[in-house]
């Protein structure tokens, strides 16, 4: 699949910003609703992101079946936030594929959500910014999967439910236990054997996919036999 | 102090590098869990010298004072089984003898393939 | 009523029909999972209990999963078991089990499915295509006679599965062959279980195999599987199952991962535990690089196997990379080059759908033979294959091919390989030890049933070699101890109390019954290990799938109490199962289920047609000695020493007696509640059990134990 759709360019982000920035201003001097349908205004940033080693993880999936449990009380692959792509018969490194959602700085799925006067998928400021998706008012139309670049799509399809859902990094966890969230923790970052995802409050560069990637092989990885490059 | 042996001549050299008979085979296994002890037998130094290469993952299994016997009567290396006796007996554990075992066999291949003008083993 | 962990609904094949039934698992949920459930299965669908032969029509072969699989209990999310009754064992297969892991039984149970009976023979070949509730019986005409790798690969392309790891989410709806209705989307692959040709050719040998390196390879079934002209079972599931305690699963893994196992920050590399470990792939020969990565079953605490960067070796670990070592060693010029042999090698046994455990000891059998002038070109047992290449991949090749076609002495050894010595009138070489298989036409292990006797005993008072790992780490642990000469972190007294301190109710704070001294030996303690050990993996490891390398956690040097997980009130076996299923049950709840699988084993066993007259080791077990120091220098076991006091001590250089195997056996029958005449349940006993059915078909039989009517 080609992942062309995956680089955003920074021009693009900053002539949005512009264009919006003048309708922004307008709607504050009009005393205009913030939360117009189609149109993005400038989000905050999301307090938070997970990175993710993709020449660490085992494969073992404990990371979407964890979140998926914390979620929903169901432990599933297909309403895993975080997902596992693998090929047993593939070369390392391209033998497996960890995708998270990146909590985009200008999230598309946000921006495409139509349901008004309050988004489905909006940010939360009460949540450390968060991109996520109340369920409560989705209405099934899928905007928000057909409108994230990535490959693959980072918002899941609840078949059962007929509802979008997404990484919220973990805020609406009922099955956690703890505080999740940006202010707290992460499911899949506490469960992976081998600490291949991490946490992090700063973004990562917008304009690289692979900013979410880093290396988290330390010492006891190199001790173990195993390239910490 | 560590005395190295005497370089070999060509027709002991020869033997050195060279795979005893089948009925002269020597037993060594291998314990790596959780497949347990593996069987096996070795037939040559080279074969010892690989069984015995030291990894993190298992450890080789051998008689180290029969092995100083087969070393002698079988392959005919009376120097290097006399080395081996010595230098073993004092060992702090078996695998500290291992280790030694791998050393002088080592140091014995590669005397062993300069004399027959092969390259020296890797 | 909810049901949690359980997807509710077991597939049923009919293979001679070609068509598919579900069977309510509520129906079967007394037996837990797993095991349990199969041998229920097998009990109610098996037409002719007596069949000996895995590849009879009669036989029915059950694929099962656990509650706990598809969910994140440690080492327990991904295993998956399968029985029947066997292929190749001597001088009965009996009905037998054998284990694999991956992301089959995860998969299958998303797709709403506990497990897969099998019944019956397809007409012409096919492989199974079940995506969530959809089950289709497809032609594999076009598959016959490929290899397991590529048969996967195959099935996901006409599935329309992509390939890579690149991939958007397919909707079930896009796929070729697709669902008609929403069933939602996955970027998983379909799991594929499948035989190779060593199943094809129905030889002894053949595996299941799925993925590149997951194998059931004990007791034949992939010549059951072969017998029955089917290929391969491919699946894909987007449903979940529901959690019972959800809060407390989480809490339970968390307190796994943070409590028993070691940091990754100021790891213990030597930490002496069988769960907590950094993962540790058990791969036999040194890497071929750095550049590679630990691989898991679904859910594992810390992977046992590997993925590589050099294009072979994935995910074989274990026997599929030793088989071949000591040969290898005699070719190999270099250590990378030994290695590329043994992972090469591994490769071509995984491709044949081929079970190299036969080879641990039966190579050296068949080199002897060659050696000794009785094998080879022109020789009494005719064989064209290059022994003079013995060691190359060239001869691995040729080997695992033959073998696996009934080609060459593949021929007779196909069948069995104690029925092929036999045949070629080498009958001695099982009282010499030259042909070291030890069992029930099964390979010796590795752990020696002279040396380590709940080993030997399980596996002769069962049905193969038992691979339950669950006591030899002392073995290991120790022995590595002492060939170091390293601190012994744990003495042996207090091993042995950290053992049976959890291993009620037969032998709880009773060290005695891991005493393998040579007074000990035939004892009555001995016999209660056995039965805890048999009962305990019958349920928990078999059945609730908790994996054998892992589990049990006896002994953990980073607790500071050293007390590992096993029946833990924070992470022990039943937290895991209690959490999932929402049953209430305790560790020594699950043993007793344990022990009712284990009986209904034994009723099929004697409907087979045991009797304790039958059950007994190869003759070199009793006739020859294990001999001392040859293989390694000790075999190191805690002991009490004719004062009674405990210590590590050698345990080679000893053979078993039969006189007083015999009694131990008497011992060990009147322990289970089953006539000391034969070896068969009494009514008494089944029906304690509520297993009154099986009684009265075992009296219908005349093979009902006591003779009670």
């Amino acid at each position: 699949m080609d992942d062309s759709r995956d680089k955003l360019s920074p021009e693009i982000s900053r002539r949005r910003f512009l264009q919006l920035a003048g309708a922004y201003s307008f709607a504050v001097a009009a005393g205009v609703d913030l939360l117009v349908p189609g149109e993005l205004l400038a989000m905050p940033t999301s307090e938070g992101y997970l990175l993710v080693d993709l020449k660490k993880c085992q494969g073992c999936g404990t990371c979407m079946m964890a979140c998926a449990i914390t979620h929903s009380g169901v432990a599933s692959y297909t309403l895993a936030r975080i997902q596992i792509q693998q090929d047993s018969f593939g070369i390392w490194p391209d033998d497996v594929f960890m995708v998270t959602c990146r909590q985009c700085e200008d999230a598309p799925c946000v921006d495409a959500c139509p349901v008004a006067p309050v988004k489905a998928n909006r940010v939360r400021p009460e949540f450390g910014n968060v991109r996520m998706i109340d369920q409560k008012l989705c209405i099934g139309c899928k905007s928000c999967i057909e409108n994230c670049p990535f490959t693959p799509v980072r918002v899941q399809w609840d078949f059962s439910i007929r509802k979008s859902q997404k990484c919220d990094l973990c805020v609406d966890t009922p099955h956690l236990g703890e505080k999740g969230g940006p202010g707290g923790i992460q499911t899949c970052t506490k469960v992976c054997p081998v600490n291949a995802i991490s946490f992090t409050k700063i973004m990562p560069d917008q304009s690289r996919v692979d900013s979410y990637y880093v290396n988290l092989r330390g010492p006891a990885w190199a001790k173990l036999g195993m390239t910490t490059k | 102090m560590n005395v190295p042996m005497t370089i070999p001549d060509e027709a002991l050299a020869r033997r050195i590098l060279a795979a005893v008979p089948y009925k002269d085979r020597f037993p060594a296994g291998r314990l790596r869990p959780p497949v347990g002890i593996l069987p096996g037998t070795v037939r040559s130094l080279h074969e010892l010298h690989l069984l015995l290469t030291p990894d993190d993952r298992s450890l080789p299994g051998v008689n180290l004072s029969a092995l100083a016997d087969w070393v002698e009567k079988a392959v005919g290396d009376g120097e290097l089984a006399r080395k081996l006796r010595t230098d073993t007996a004092n060992a702090a554990s078996y695998v500290e003898g291992c280790l030694k075992t791998y050393e002088l066999v080592g140091a014995r291949l590669v005397q062993a393939r300069t004399a027959v003008g092969g390259e020296e083993s890797s | 009523m909810a049901l949690y962990g359980y997807a509710g609904k077991i597939l049923h094949l009919d293979l001679t029909g070609q068509k598919s039934d579900a069977i309510d698992t509520e129906k079967y949920r007394r037996w837990g999972g797993g095991h349990g459930m199969g041998s229920a299965l097998f009990w109610d669908f098996c037409k002719d209990k007596s069949i000996t032969d895995g590849r009879h029509p009669a036989n029915v072969c059950c694929v099962m999963t656990s509650p706990l699989n598809g969910t994140v209990v440690p080492s327990a999310g991904g295993r998956c078991e399968v029985v029947g009754v066997g292929v190749g064992q001597y001088p009965v297969s009996w009905f037998t089990r054998s284990n694999f892991g991956g992301r089959f039984s995860t998969m299958l149970k998303y797709a709403g499915w506990d497990g897969i009976l099998i019944t019956g023979k397809a007409p012409k070949a096919i492989w199974v295509d079940i995506r969530n509730g959809k089950v289709v019986f497809r032609d594999a005409s076009g598959l016959w006679g490929k290899g397991t790798w590529a048969t996967q690969q195959e099935i996901w392309r006409l599935i329309g599965a992509e390939p890579g790891t690149r991939n958007d989410w397919q909707d079930l709806r896009d796929l070729k062959g697709g669902s008609d209705r929403d069933e939602g989307k996955t970027t998983q692959k379909p799991a594929v279980l499948t035989i190779g040709p060593a199943g094809e050719n129905l030889t002894g040998h053949g595996s299941l195999i799925h993925d590149a390196g997951n194998g059931a390879g004990q007791g034949g079934f992939g010549a059951v599987w072969g017998s029955k002209n089917l290929k391969a079972i491919s699946v894909l599931g987007t449903g979940g199952i529901k959690v019972a305690d959800p809060q407390a699963l989480i809490r339970a893994r968390r307190t796994v991962k943070e409590k028993y196992v070691t940091n990754w920050e100021k790891p213990d590399f030597r930490a002496w535990t069988r769960l907590g470990g950094l993962p540790k792939p058990i791969v036999q020969v040194a890497p071929p690089t750095p550049d590679r990565r630990p691989q898991s079953c679904q859910g594992c605490i810390n992977g046992c196997r590997e993925r590589y960067s050099v294009g072979y070796g994935n995910e074989s670990a274990c026997q599929e990379t030793s088989w071949y070592g000591p040969f290898v060693r005699k070719v190999a010029k270099s250590r990378a080059e030994d290695t590329e042999i043994n992972l090469r090698c591994a490769d071509i046994v995984q491709k044949y759908g081929f079970n190299s455990f036969v080879l641990q000891t039966g190579l050296h059998w068949l080199e002897h033979l060659h050696e000794e002038g009785v094998l080879g070109k022109g020789k009494k047992i005719p064989s064209d294959l290059p022994w003079e290449k013995i060691g190359t991949v060239e001869f691995g090749e040729k080997l695992i091919v033959a073998l696996s076609t009934r080609k060459d002495i593949g021929a007779d050894l196909a069948d069995g390989w104690v029925q092929a010595a036999l045949k070629w009138g080498r009958e001695k070489d099982l009282r010499t030890g030259a042909l070291q298989f030890s069992y029930w036409g099964c390979p010796e292990h590795g752990y020696d049933p002279r040396a380590e006797l709940e080993w030997g005993y399980g596996s002769i008072m069962g049905d193969r070699d038992t691979n339950t790992h669950c006591f030899n780490q002392i073995f290991t642990t120790i022995s590595a101890a002492f060939a170091f000469g390293m601190t012994i972190r744990i003495e042996a007294e207090e091993m042995v109390r950290l053992h049976v301190r959890k291993m009620a109710p037969y032998a709880q704070d009773r060290p005695e019954v891991l005493d393998f001294s040579d007074a000990n030996m035939y004892s009555e303690a001995v016999a209660q290990l056995v039965r805890w050990q048999q009962h305990y993996c019958r349920f928990w490891k078999q059945s609730a799938l908790f994996c054998d390398l892992k589990w049990p956690d006896f002994y953990n040097t980073n607790m500071p109490n050293l007390e590992g997980a096993t029946g833990s009130p924070d992470a022990g076996e039943q937290v895991f199962w209690n959490a999932v299923t929402g049953d209430r049950i305790s560790l020594i709840d699950g043993i007793e289920l344990g022990r009712r699988i284990w009986n209904l084993d034994n009723a099929i066993w004697v409907l087979q047609g045991r009797h304790r007259d039958m059950v007994h080791f190869a003759p070199y077990l009793y006739e020859t000695k294990y001999e001392k120091g040859e293989l390694f220098p000790f075999y190191m076991w805690p002991c009490r020493d004719e004062k009674g006091v405990w210590k590590y001590t050698d345990l080679m250089g000893r053979k078993l007696d039969k006189a007083g195997f015999e009694k131990w056996k008497t011992v060990f029958y009147r322990l289970e509640g089953w006539d000391p005449a034969s070896g068969w349940p009494t009514r008494q006993t089944l029906e304690k059990m509520d297993m009154s059915f099986v009684a009265d078909e075992l009296q219908k039989a005349g093979r009902l134990g006591g003779g009670t009517s």
